[in-house]
């Protein structure tokens, strides 16, 4: 049988509101004449509880009654040619996210927006220049606006490559 | 009283900053809502970062001109590609596409832009006109009105949700629920921390916004292997002319279209609903409906034309006055509007236009001004936007989400920011990707703060439940949120013998908060009352018949 999407999520947002309400248990009471920290969060998922087993519950019986039915499915290799690029960005910002803080945001900046544009872009090796003409540009003119005009304290990182 | 007000708004926009600053925000507005892809609400999401440093009047009319651009600049990729560049311009392309494919693109292009600026002034006059004595009807709200009124804002929006109502009420509560993530705003204790420190601070709205929707769509842009190095609109700017003299006198031959349709808008901008998404499509319906020759429409006359493009316009300024005099957004570029303006300190409430009437009415000047400025760029920038909209994915790609991680690090200079917009990412692309509509959860995200304030100050002046349902405003919008539960059931089940009471049984009910107010409202429910129970007196005797 061929579980549907909306089965696994129906089922994992069922067990995280469950989670969810139960760490409201572990919030101190309402102090003075407030309604306290937990009953609106627990008013959102009471609420939100029966709409997640409705939607494991649709989707499920509709799995049950497609049974063995047959069903189109993607390969993986189709699959990852369709998805390749959103993983590479995410993986890319990924590693942005985390190398900002020690070499800086000029050069973690620099090295996302050109692999990014080497990920997504044209191949070989003509376009170079262009990615690296546009790296350049952007990072100047960001710069510009956030460090000079607006005086943002940019992430300097701590290699000292700014 | 308001011409004085107005005077000092005028001196204050009028400064040669602030009006550069308006000219700078129409352009980028155009520039996105011309892309194919990039809403109003993306728009006015990148440029927010830009005017952190700004006064809050300053800040407030570059989004001015971002969200009056955007509105307008949908129109230029739905007319010469058939592709819509913002949800609002969908029903432009019926009758733009097929204009432009006949030969006549500076034509097409000329009716919509300046349907788009006369449907805009008229929504700004109404704007001027209504915004003060709703803001006075605002003032009778307590905590209960308000809570009553976000429930219904989300419930319309979910019950909205084209893809499921099931999944867009998921989303929507998912969003409250984000939002009380981190310090309770009451007792500053902290809720679903994890043991994070940065989580107790909770999300800043703007990266979870940045996230969900911005993020979120440009990883859609770029699915599907060679795609991303095509650009997302491929138009010869060089052949396109735009023709004003003649689009001028065509519209101003339909004044009725013109104003009925800008009307149409102001009023679904005003509503807690689906924005200029519903107007546009709405206003088109109608006019065809009026028209003499409904049969050619779809067939690039410019009738439908101007009546999306003038309720488009019209819904930005019924949008604010809602925005403006409740502090309660309707639709997603609205919500992200009022976000944008809490950057800048400016809270709309009831009491708002009192305590700040300069910076209000200036409001109000810089959206009418922008107008103009969306007209003199489109005159003479229309080649430039082409331009930038020809640039390739992959480029607009990486470059749009680098600027997003910058502006969402400026605004409180930590990297926390970052990493929460890159979770929110994933969740807002998975979301897309399973059928989860955004708009209900990114109005849950802003609303939620001021849905558990307003209830939270309810329970403190009064524990008992009841007076929700014994208050007549706040009765008002509960039974206004049931409706619009109800109201998918209803269109879906449009064959049904019981769909034919909906209505008038609608009318019955809304009469009951009437009923209990003080005053010569009691007519108004006596009016309701009557009306609907002729109604279902009707249908009953009929046998109530199927609705066609």
């Amino acid at each position: 049988m061929h579980v549907r999407a909306d089965t696994v999520i129906g089922a994992l947002l069922v067990v995280f509101i469950a989670t969810l309400f139960a760490m409201t248990f572990d919030l101190p009471p309402a102090p003075y004449e407030t309604m306290g920290p937990a009953l609106f969060p627990r008013i959102l998922l009471v609420a939100l509880f029966p709409m997640c087993l409705a939607l494991f519950v649709k989707s499920a019986v509709r799995d049950f009654r497609e049974g063995q039915a047959k069903r189109e499915i993607a390969s993986f290799a189709e699959w990852f040619d369709n998805y390749r690029n959103v993983l590479a960005i995410y993986l890319l910002f990924f590693m942005f996210a985390w190398a900002l803080p020690w070499a800086g945001y000029l050069a973690s900046g620099f090295f996302f927006l050109m692999l990014a544009q080497l990920a997504l872009g044209p191949k070989g090796w003509v376009k170079v220049p262009q990615f690296l003409a546009v790296t350049i540009g952007i990072l100047a003119l960001l710069y510009f606006i956030f460090r000079v005009v607006l005086l943002v304290l940019l992430p300097e990182g701590e290699i000292g490559l700014m | 009283m308001v011409l004085e007000n107005l005077g000092l708004a005028f001196a204050a926009v009028f400064e040669i900053k602030t009006v550069l600053l308006i000219f700078a925000g129409t352009f980028a507005g155009i520039v996105a809502g011309a892309i194919p892809g990039f809403t109003i609400a993306m728009a006015v999401i990148l440029t927010l970062p830009f005017t952190f440093g700004m006064t809050p009047l300053q800040g407030s009319a570059t989004m001015m001109g971002v969200f009056v651009g955007g509105y307008s600049g949908g129109l230029i990729s739905g007319t010469l590609l058939g592709i819509p560049g913002t949800p609002s311009s969908v029903a432009t392309t019926f009758d733009g596409f097929p204009m432009a494919r006949q030969g006549k693109p500076g034509l097409a292009l000329g009716v919509g832009i300046w349907s788009s600026f006369f449907g805009g002034l008229i929504g700004a006059v109404l704007l001027v006109l209504f915004a003060p004595p709703i803001a006075l009807f605002g003032l009778k709200f307590g905590p209960w009105e308000f809570f009553a009124l976000i429930a219904f804002a989300l419930t319309i929006i979910a019950s909205l949700a084209s893809e499921s109502m099931l999944k867009g009420g998921i989303a929507g509560l998912m969003g409250l629920l984000i939002a009380t993530i981190g310090d309770d705003d009451i007792t500053a204790i902290s809720r679903f921390d994890f043991g994070i420190d940065a989580i107790k601070q909770g999300f800043g709205f703007l990266p979870v916004l940045i996230g969900l929707f911005a993020f979120a769509q440009l990883m859609s842009d770029i699915e599907g292997g060679e795609k991303a190095q095509a650009s997302l609109m491929d138009v010869d700017a060089e052949s396109v002319s735009v023709e004003h003299g003649r689009a001028v006198r065509i519209i101003l031959s339909q004044p009725i279209n013109l104003i009925r349709s800008a009307c149409i808008g102001v009023f679904v901008g005003a509503l807690p609903a689906a924005g200029g998404s519903v107007s546009n499509i709405l206003s088109y319906d109608q006019a065809k409906k009026a028209s003499r020759h409904p049969e050619k429409f779809g067939t690039g006359i410019p009738d439908g034309i101007i009546a999306s493009e003038a309720a488009n316009n019209g819904t930005a300024g019924g949008a604010l006055i809602t925005m403006i005099a409740l502090g309660i957004p309707g639709d997603i570029s609205v919500a992200v509007m009022l976000g944008a303006l809490l950057i800048h300190n400016v809270i709309p409430s009831p009491t708002f236009i009192n305590d700040e009437p300069v910076l209000v009415y200036g409001i109000f000047v810089a959206f009418f001004l922008a107008h103009f400025v969306m007209i003199g760029l489109q005159a003479v920038g229309m080649r430039v936007f082409l331009k930038v909209a020809h640039l390739p994915k992959y480029i607009l790609a990486s470059s749009v989400l680098f600027f997003c991680a910058t502006g969402v690090f400026a605004l409180h200079n930590i990297t926390f920011d970052i990493w929460t917009l890159f979770w929110f990412g994933a969740l807002g692309y998975l979301m897309k990707k399973f059928g989860f509509p955004l708009a209900p959860m990114i109005l849950g995200v802003i609303l939620g703060d001021l849905a558990e304030v307003n209830l939270n100050r309810a329970y403190m002046s009064d524990p008992d439940p009841l007076l929700f349902f014994t208050r007549p405003i706040s009765l008002f919008f509960v039974i206004l949120a049931l409706m619009s539960l109800v109201f998918p059931f209803w269109q879906r089940a449009r064959h049904q013998p019981w769909t034919a009471l909906f209505l008038p049984v609608s009318a019955v009910v809304v009469s009951i908060p009437f009923w209990i107010s003080p005053g010569v409202l009691k007519l108004v429910g006596l009016a309701f009352a009557v009306v609907g129970a002729f109604l279902i007196f009707k249908q009953l005797r009929n046998g109530a018949p199927a609705r066609e």
